[in-house]
């Protein structure tokens, strides 16, 4: 604890003034450019004692490494994919290579949940290729989140134009060019691209002065949003490219939906390879605890000297998966028999290396895991039972007032008004109990206060926002996320009943119910009694 | 503009000038109750892009210190060129594309002022029609400046914005996959709805949930608040507590809601205490200050208005007489009318509307209005409402006979009558089944059901201005 805190803790125990804070003083442009460009000068407040640079190095190395393995930032050479994706990741590889090397065209839609590491795969086997065949293809990604059939066209283009510029610099695509591609239908469009790539041609390959052409790769995110009921142009186009097109094409999709194949067309149908990958999953504990451990064992780095960092924390990484008493292996059983993901696991895990400054911290954090503990703990305090907690008296009173009506009521819904009522009610009855001299018969000239403060209904207005706030109770006839732009709009020019409706009569439904509450409520409190009608 | 807005409802400009914002209070004061998540940040982002993660998910209620600890996260980083920008006022998802483009190029200018070369001509941000748009701005952005740290975009309470949709989120998930390889831009979005966050959950995310700040933690949250937010560091920390004991359960862990408690009650509280010894025990001091601790204060209507006076509400007498008849047409059943507005005596006779063998469970003047037709309305108010203009609401002679009742002046429906109906149409007082008219709204259409939009207090005090008594026909409101 600092000092500066220490004695601000003394302060507020003995009830003094707070002592004053640093001075706030400006930093001008000179010393923030300073700061942003040049690092080893950084203007840091709290700099780090380093007892040991020579091993504060090497552990920082370390760090950053197992750092970037977990967020696949290390040089595709090092970089490790998981040993239950062999086979996909080979069969995306020979997929490439057939197309890339041997100018096949080809289309395969790959199949599987989010962070099932579809992108990863397909990026990752590109980077490979990429290194000795870096200029036979160019790559043009469309992503159905970012891109409508429209916007499609113009990405297409646009792509296609940076990426033949990077092939051959010195050849730029004239202006018309440039801007005719994408202009016309898809159908128009696709030609031209086809004709574009017919005379760009290619590259000149180093040992010889051949050309060959360059192949395409299309890669696919959420390929099903283009899949809708009305006409799938933009897919029947692809597709068809790759059926008849001279220049070698490869479409790459990927989608979470198992059923992709019923949302295409007949025609876009025929056109598809129908070859689907189906991402495998880890199918035990066992397949899982391997993937947690590959995921956290490092290589020694190529160009540097070996990290003996590197090698005792594949020794531990080890010794913990293979002891299931070990803190470790308990979290990688709770997340395979909960969520089965190992990215969130990765999640979890960030907060154990990520603020370790010693070898000996990240050898105890691994030992008793509790940073992952504390941030699986962390998620649930987004929920509606820890919001209950986090309530004052007054606003779990109120929220029980709105439980208790809602619940008597056959709709289940309450308003304002109501709620108050029942508020008023529990806490006069709540009163009525406690010892005061307003209920006792005293002569004495000592008063006894210790009833329950009744707020008024002005004051309390401010409590049933805040509940809604917290989303413990809702609007009635709210509808919540609209799904599109379009959508909002829309509902943007309607007027809702409920918003002319006067505050305290406005209906609203509960998301908690009374037996939850009874749940949550200590029983030490003065209103669990409440919890039960 | 695009601002940063903390939980001190402060507004910093765009990085820009982000250099002239004062230091904040040191990380150890402003930060108390959210040191995990300050270890969970400095886990997950770093000024090297390799080590920092594509997206990260602040979430957490408001005032529970996520801007204030990203804040205190890039102070002790300030190598970090940074964009923040405020969703609510953005609105819809356009100005937030064109936001990011601009607060993108003003960070990388701003990182790369110091180096040599002259910096090249900026693009319009404005051209920034879709998404195509920004992915082409960004690429020309960091293909032409050097930004060899991590660049940080925060989109500060994204789940706010106005307009929002689902696939905004997602696009900027999806952002990178079409930016150059090696594009060391990392985004944090800062949200409050945890519904929001599981809808996503799917993308597994890293998440830092902000917890609602615990009664403990609220007097070091409070005073670090304080600091940053006054330049008068003197409020005392025995008032704090007792301001924390008497408001926290009508304001619970809203930092905002107490510092707006503290600025309003320091000054008075100052003055009565400024006589006193300064080591004078808390009991004693709130012995004398007790009076500001008893009630927030915070109104809006002046100290000076008595509650209990009528207010007219700019309304005519006309007005107010259909307000109330409206509030008979939608609160009591229609079958009590001959009994409660008959001006025969005969009529009246007989059993009461409300002399029912069983109380009601419900007081229907808490629940919505039922609807009516406007010839209800109309008759009521003939009944209610005084002929002779004056405010009183007297009723008509008593004598019963039928050559009385031919006498008696009756306010009839006219055109300042239906004038006036219009009136509290377009206040909203009276409303109709139908919300979506365009304007084009036929009072007297057969189809078109009515309902009065005001609540039982208002229409109280409306009936107390022309000293008409309501209670007497609503005898289960209490109040």
């Amino acid at each position: 604890m600092s000092e500066l805190q220490s004695k601000a803790t003394d302060a507020i125990a003995n009830g003094e003034s707070l002592p004053t804070p640093l001075p706030t003083g400006k930093r001008d442009s000179n010393e923030l450019s300073d700061n942003i460009t040049d690092d080893s000068n950084r203007v840091s407040k709290y700099p780090r004692l380093d007892a040991n640079p020579i091993q504060d190095d090497a552990f920082q190395s370390f760090k950053s490494r197992l750092i970037r393995q977990m967020n696949h930032t290390l040089p595709v050479d090092e970089t490790k994919v998981f040993s239950y994706l062999t086979e996909t990741r080979q069969e995306i590889s020979r997929i490439l290579k057939q197309s890339i090397v041997q100018k096949e065209s080809h289309s395969v839609v790959m199949v599987g949940p989010r962070g099932s590491y579809k992108t990863f795969l397909v990026n990752h086997e590109l980077k490979v290729l990429a290194k000795e065949n870096g200029d036979q293809f160019i790559t043009v990604r469309l992503s159905g989140l970012l891109h409508t059939e429209q916007t499609a066209i113009n990405s297409i283009a646009a792509q296609l134009e940076s990426e033949l510029q990077r092939l051959n610099p010195d050849e730029t695509l004239s202006k018309d060019e440039s801007m005719d591609v994408s202009s016309g239908s898809l159908t128009e469009v696709f030609e031209k691209i086809l004709r574009l790539l017919d005379t760009r041609k290619t590259h000149t390959l180093e040992t010889s002065d051949t050309t060959s052409t360059i192949s395409v790769i299309f890669i696919f995110d959420e390929i099903d949003t283009f899949a809708g009921p009305v006409r799938q142009t933009l897919l029947y186009n692809l597709f068809d490219m790759v059926e008849h097109a001279l220049v070698p094409v490869c479409i790459i999709g990927s989608s979470t939906k198992l059923n992709i194949s019923e949302f295409f067309e007949k025609r876009v149908k025929s056109r598809f390879s129908q070859r689907i990958l189906y991402m495998p999953e880890c199918k035990d504990l066992d397949t899982f605890a391997g993937a947690a451990k590959e995921m956290l064992t490092l290589t020694q780095p190529k160009d540097a000297e070996e990290n003996r960092y590197i090698t005792a924390w594949n020794a531990l990484v080890e010794q913990y998966i293979k002891d299931e008493d070990s803190a470790f292996f308990e979290q990688i059983r709770n997340n395979y028999e909960t969520f089965k993901s190992i990215p969130l696991l990765r999640n979890s895990f960030m907060p154990v290396i990520g603020p370790c400054e010693t070898f000996e911290q990240a050898e105890q954090s691994l030992k008793t895991c509790d940073d992952m503990v504390s941030y699986t703990l962390n998620q649930f305090q987004g929920t509606l039972g820890a919001s209950v907690q986090s309530l004052s008296e007054l606003e779990l009173a109120f929220l029980l007032a709105a439980v208790r009506t809602a619940t008597k009521n056959k709709e289940e819904t309450t308003n304002f008004n109501l709620t108050y009522v029942e508020y008023s009610d529990m806490i006069t009855s709540l009163n009525a109990r406690i010892p005061s001299t307003t209920n006792l018969n005293s002569n004495t000239n000592q008063i006894v206060e210790n009833l329950v403060k009744l707020w008024d209904k002005d004051d309390i207005k401010n409590v049933w926002e805040t509940l809604q706030e917290l989303t413990l109770i809702t609007d009635k006839g709210d509808v919540g996320l609209r799904e599109s732009a379009t959508a909002v709009f829309y509902a943007s020019n309607y007027i809702f009943q409920s918003a002319s409706t006067p505050f305290d009569l406005r209906l609203f439904n509960i998301h908690i119910s009374l037996l939850e509450l009874r749940r949550i409520v200590p029983k030490s409190s003065i209103f669990y009694p409440w919890t039960q009608l | 503009m695009n601002c940063i807005s903390t939980t001190d409802h402060q507004c910093f400009p765009d990085p820009l000038h982000r250099a002239e914002a004062p230091i904040a209070h040191p990380i150890s004061m402003s930060v108390v109750g959210r040191e995990y998540q300050l270890r969970c940040l400095n886990s997950f982002l770093s000024p090297d892009p390799s080590l920092a993660v594509q997206t990260l998910l602040l979430q957490g209620a408001a005032g529970t210190g996520k801007t204030h600890t990203l804040k205190a996260w890039l102070d002790e980083h300030p190598e970090v060129p940074t964009a923040i920008l405020r969703s609510t006022a953005l609105v819809t998802w356009k100005p937030l594309l064109q936001a990011v483009a601009r607060g993108v190029q003003a960070g990388l200018r701003k990182s790369n002022q110091s180096s040599s070369s002259s910096l090249p001509a900026p693009l319009d941000p404005l051209q920034v029609e879709d998404l195509a748009g920004l992915i082409s701005q960004l690429t020309t952005l960091f293909t032409t400046y050097d930004c060899p740290q991590t660049f940080l975009l925060v989109l500060d309470d994204l789940d706010q914005l106005q307009d929002l949709d689902a696939t905004i989120l997602p696009m900027f998930l999806r952002l990178h996959e079409l930016l150059p390889a090696g594009c060391p831009m990392r985004t944090v979005h800062i949200v409050r709805d945890a519904q929001f966050v599981g809808r996503y959950a799917p993308f597994q995310l890293p998440v830092v949930v902000f917890p609602r700040y615990t009664e403990e933690e609220l007097l070091p949250a409070l005073t670090g608040a304080l600091a940053t937010s006054t330049s008068d560091n003197t409020i005392d920390a025995s008032f704090l507590k007792l301001l924390i004991q008497a408001f926290y359960s009508y304001t619970g862990s809203d930092i905002a809601a107490l510092r707006d408690l503290a600025l309003l009650k320091w000054p008075q509280y100052s003055k009565e205490v400024a006589g006193m010894d300064s080591g004078a025990p808390t009991a004693e001091l709130y012995r004398r200050t007790r009076h500001l601790f008893v009630s927030p204060d915070d109104s809006l209507a002046s100290e000076s208005s008595n509650t209990t006076s009528s207010t007219n509400y700019e309304l005519s007498d006309i007005s107010k007489w259909l307000l109330i008849a409206a509030y008979f047409c939608s609160y009591s059943e229609a079958r009590y009318d001959p009994s409660l507005f008959a001006h025969r005596q005969d009529m009246k006779h007989g059993r009461s509307p409300y002399g029912r063998r069983k109380a009601r469970e419900i007081n229907p003047t808490h629940l919505q209005p039922n609807t009516f037709q406007v010839e209800r309305l109309l008759a009521i108010y003939q009944a209610i409402a005084p002929a002779d203009g004056s405010s009183t609401g007297a009723s008509a002679s008593t004598s019963g006979s039928l050559r009385a009742l031919l006498n008696e002046p009756l306010r009839h429906a006219n055109v300042e009558v239906f004038q006036n109906i219009a009136e509290l149409y377009q206040l909203k007082v009276l409303s109709t089944n139908n919300v979506n008219t365009g304007g084009n709204l036929d009072f007297l259409s057969p189809k078109i059901k009515w309902k009065v939009n005001v609540g039982w207090e208002i229409v109280l005090e409306v009936a107390n201005s022309v000293q008409f008594d309501l209670r007497a026909y609503f005898s289960e409101v209490g109040g």
